[in-house]
């Protein structure tokens, strides 16, 4: 627990873990109850990932009466450290609607039986009502005690109408029974009850299945942070969990491994990316002194590191833990469905209660229908009411959205996508990492310049020729682009190759001493640096370059100038956007020289540079503050917390797993363009979702008033159930598809 | 000492970066080898004088991999 900062008053924050968040109306039930609390300051549900946050007075209220109020709905808060097994709970609900389904089809057996042969015996009827009465009571027993404490806060959602109808189903199937078998024909309302019990937990099988699918990140991203550590125990490196590692110890890092913890170098020179973990695009160098991070990886050579922070306060674990805090302050897209069952319930309930009321009214003053027929009337409208093709409208438009984007190699992890991407594009901020999304996250040579004596291609053949005896990753940009440029490279003889961690190489081409490396070093080593030179990579560097010199006997003759280079499609990705009407921009960790370099040629108008994971988060905020919807294109760790907080995330799938777990949209490869292609299939998609919602809607609907009327019998909900279910699939999948442009 | 490049196909983790680099290291003349694999190439450094360019890609071809010639 800690206090919010920059708040006059003392406030608790608090995270809890909620178990019981089935669907996106309990989000709007826990609000309802949260805002009825005396106390409670402010709060934000996360229905995907099951988490809430409650910011309190802890003057007024305390923690145990926060979670007695939402026990009493049915939602139980748990400690976020806890983790739940999801497999178990899917597992679970798996094996409920499997055994609802079962309970359900004889009765469905029996109803198509009685239409074609008339009536039902009385055992039948019985078989019938027993079959319902186990399906709603003992599977469907937990959305009843929902339905109960949602009624006991006066909360109407989609349980207490779904426990409404079944309920009603079976007095009405008791009635016909015990009363009147013509009046309430008791296997077609004994059926209304079972069949909605089924679809309502076969909502809640989906519920669990998604859930199980989005929770996998932060478990992801300590993945990426070495369990073990090779750490100096007297004389010797043992190997022990980096739980066991305290600061101060010293740990060795062998190429090719990742940084266990972070710390100081202490002895050894290497380069090691850090681009996964802060986005920063060239290798870094490290020397005795320098700075490293848990999860970088360390490429040529070892490294002794002074340990500086536990395990729990590495990077990487404080990144994880900033993840499960803008996780759960990412406050739910209010969709559309919570919209409309906000009106749809009470109206389904307040129809059969005036319905009740006018039959009652109709009998006292003029003795027709009669009280039997009111009470009919009252349990039809009820039985109508629960739209069983409502579970499906929304998952069978993703089902299709998905696999448009499939074919494009796109994937689409939840529906939020669909309708933060649906908005209007001047509302809405696409937000770019650089690093390895806009640009391919390489290093390769931009330009080589020589001051005039040698050749562009002799200064690369000379700097290739020593370079291929190093591991560090300009040296492989070197020899690539000279291989590509020259096809094949003579070099004659080279004798007395060195490498110099962090300055260089230098060597004999034909008895020619050769260096290549930081003008620094190249100074060491005695060649002369031109003005004209210095002057030329001044201004590689101000513009972002990563600039090395080639020596050749006494002087330095020209200058390689490196960079993280852009990716083909990073351009035409950029300007479709703008046509399109979004706001794009660019976040990047790396330096302001060489973003101010990629956001020019790209035409990105607004770019930040030297940014922090939590500085992406902040500024997303900011952007949400101020009425923009935020989708954030990243591929590193550093961008995850970014990709989670922002209204859609889009990793690309070459980036870490992490990133991946953490983005509603993934797409595959490494094509920035297809960003592009997800809006406009979301778009599209967003369309059919609504469409799916009114049929779903349409036929209980329309089935209410006039089972108010007493038009309709109970079958008839079975009629609109197969209507609703028929046009859905009809409108989502026979039917070609238009998304583009 | 020459460096030329291979394009290699086949080439699709970095086990098959290891292996294909372990090959070449072991054969007489060869000095340096980089892989780059996202691209697909080999750049081999070798002495001209005690093997050919043939010998470098049949090795290579010897274990699996496809070079385009």
């Amino acid at each position: 627990m800690r206090d919010m900062e920059g708040e006059g008053e003392s406030l608790r924050v608090k995270f809890w873990r909620v178990e019981g968040i089935h669907c996106s109306f309990c989000e709007s039930t826990i609000k309802d109850a949260l805002s009825s609390i005396k106390g409670v300051k402010d709060f934000s549900v996360s229905l995907a990932h099951e988490e809430l946050m409650v910011k309190y007075d802890p003057r007024v209220v305390n923690e145990d009466v926060i979670k007695g109020v939402l026990s009493g709905l049915g939602y139980r808060l748990l400690d976020p450290s806890k983790t739940l097994d999801l497999n178990a709970v899917v597992a679970g609900e798996k094996r409920r609607l499997v055994a609802s389904i079962l309970l359900s089809l004889p009765i469905g057996v029996l109803m198509v039986f009685m239409r074609l042969y008339g009536e039902p015996n009385l055992y039948m009827a019985l078989a019938a009502g027993l079959l319902a009465s186990v399906n709603f009571f003992l599977l469907g027993g937990k959305y009843l005690v929902m339905a109960y404490n949602a009624l006991r806060r006066r909360i109407l959602n989609q349980h207490v109408l779904m426990a409404a109808t079944a309920l009603s189903g079976l007095t009405g199937g008791l009635m016909g029974l015990l009363l009147d078998p013509r009046t309430f024909p008791p296997v077609e309302f004994f059926g209304v009850a079972s069949f909605v019990t089924t679809y309502h937990i076969l909502g809640g099988f989906a519920g669990a299945y998604v859930r199980k699918r989005s929770s996998e990140a932060v478990k992801r991203l300590l993945e990426i942070q070495p369990r073990v550590a090779r750490v100096r125990r007297g004389s010797e490196w043992a190997v022990v969990p980096v739980d066991q590692v305290g600061v101060g110890d010293l740990v060795l890092v062998k190429p090719g491994e990742r940084v266990p913890l972070d710390g100081v170098v202490v002895e050894g020179y290497s380069t090691v990316d850090e681009s996964i973990v802060t986005g920063e695009s060239m290798p870094v160098d490290k020397a005795p002194g320098s700075e490293v991070l848990s999860g970088s990886l360390n490429l040529t050579g070892y490294l002794v590191v002074r340990v500086t922070r536990r395990v729990e306060e590495s990077f990487v674990a404080r990144i994880a833990r900033h993840m499960r805090e803008v996780r759960a302050l990412k406050p739910g897209v209010i969709q559309l469905l919570d919209r409309v069952l906000g009106f749809y319930v009470p109206w389904v309930f307040v129809s059969s209660v005036i319905a009740l009321l006018a039959w009652i009214f109709l009998t006292l003053t003029t003795g027709y229908p009669g009280v039997k027929e009111s009470f009919y009337a009252f349990t039809a409208v009820l039985v109508m009411g629960y739209p069983c093709a409502l579970g499906m409208s929304v998952p069978l438009a993703m089902v299709k959205g998905g696999y448009l984007a499939a074919e494009r190699g796109i994937l689409f992890r939840g529906s939020e996508a669909f309708h933060v991407l649906s908005s209007d594009p001047q509302k809405v901020v696409v937000a770019f990492d650089k690093t390895g999304t806009l640009t391919r996250g390489r290093v390769k040579v931009a330009r080589v310049a020589s001051r005039g004596f040698l050749s562009e291609d002799e200064l690369l053949r000379l700097a290739s020729c020593l370079e291929v005896y190093s591991n560090h990753p300009i040296a492989k940009a070197i020899v690539d682009e000279a291989t590509s440029k020259l096809g094949s490279v003579d070099c004659g003889s080279i004798r007395g190759f060195t490498e110099v961690p962090g300055g260089g190489v230098s060597g004999l081409i034909n008895s020619n001493h050769v260096a290549v490396g930081k003008l620094g070093f190249l100074e060491s080593r005695g060649f002369i640096v031109d003005e004209s030179v210095r002057v030329m990579a001044e201004g590689l560097m101000e513009r972002g370059f990563t600039v090395v010199g080639v020596g050749v006997g006494g002087a330095v003759e020209g200058l390689i100038a490196l960079s993280d280079e852009l990716k083909d499609d990073a351009s035409e990705a950029v300007g479709e956007l703008k046509r399109m009407g979004f706001k794009v921009a660019m976040l990047t960790g790396d330096s302001p020289k060489v973003a101010e370099r990629v956001a020019r040629e790209l035409g990105i108008d607004f770019y930040m540079a030297n940014l922090k994971p939590s500085d992406k988060t902040e500024w997303i905020r900011e952007m949400r503050r101020k009425g923009f919807k935020v989708v954030m294109v990243g591929d590193g760790v550093n961008d995850a917390p970014a990709l989670t907080i922002a209204d859609v995330g889009i990793a690309l799938s070459t980036g870490s797993d992490i990133s991946v777990e953490s983005a509603d949209v993934v797409i595959m490869g490494d094509k920035v363009s297809r960003v592009v292609d997800a809006i406009r299939i979301a778009r599209y998609m967003y369309k059919v979702t609504k469409e799916n919602l009114a049929l779903a809607f349409i036929y209980n609907g329309m089935g209410v008033p006039l089972a108010a009327i007493g038009l309709l019998k109970p079958y008839w909900a079975m009629v609109a159930m197969i209507a609703s279910v028929t046009s859905i699939l009809a409108n989502t999948f026979a039917r070609k598809p238009r998304y583009t442009g | 000492m020459r460096i030329t490049v291979f394009r290699v196909e086949g080439m699709h983790c970095e086990g098959c970066a290891h292996a294909v680099k372990n090959t070449l290291t072991s054969l007489q003349g060869v000095e340096r080898v980089m892989v780059m694999l996202g691209e697909g190439k080999v750049i081999v450094a070798y002495n001209p004088e005690m093997i050919g360019v043939e010998r470098i890609a049949d090795a290579i071809e010897a274990i699996g991999y496809r070079v385009k010639r």
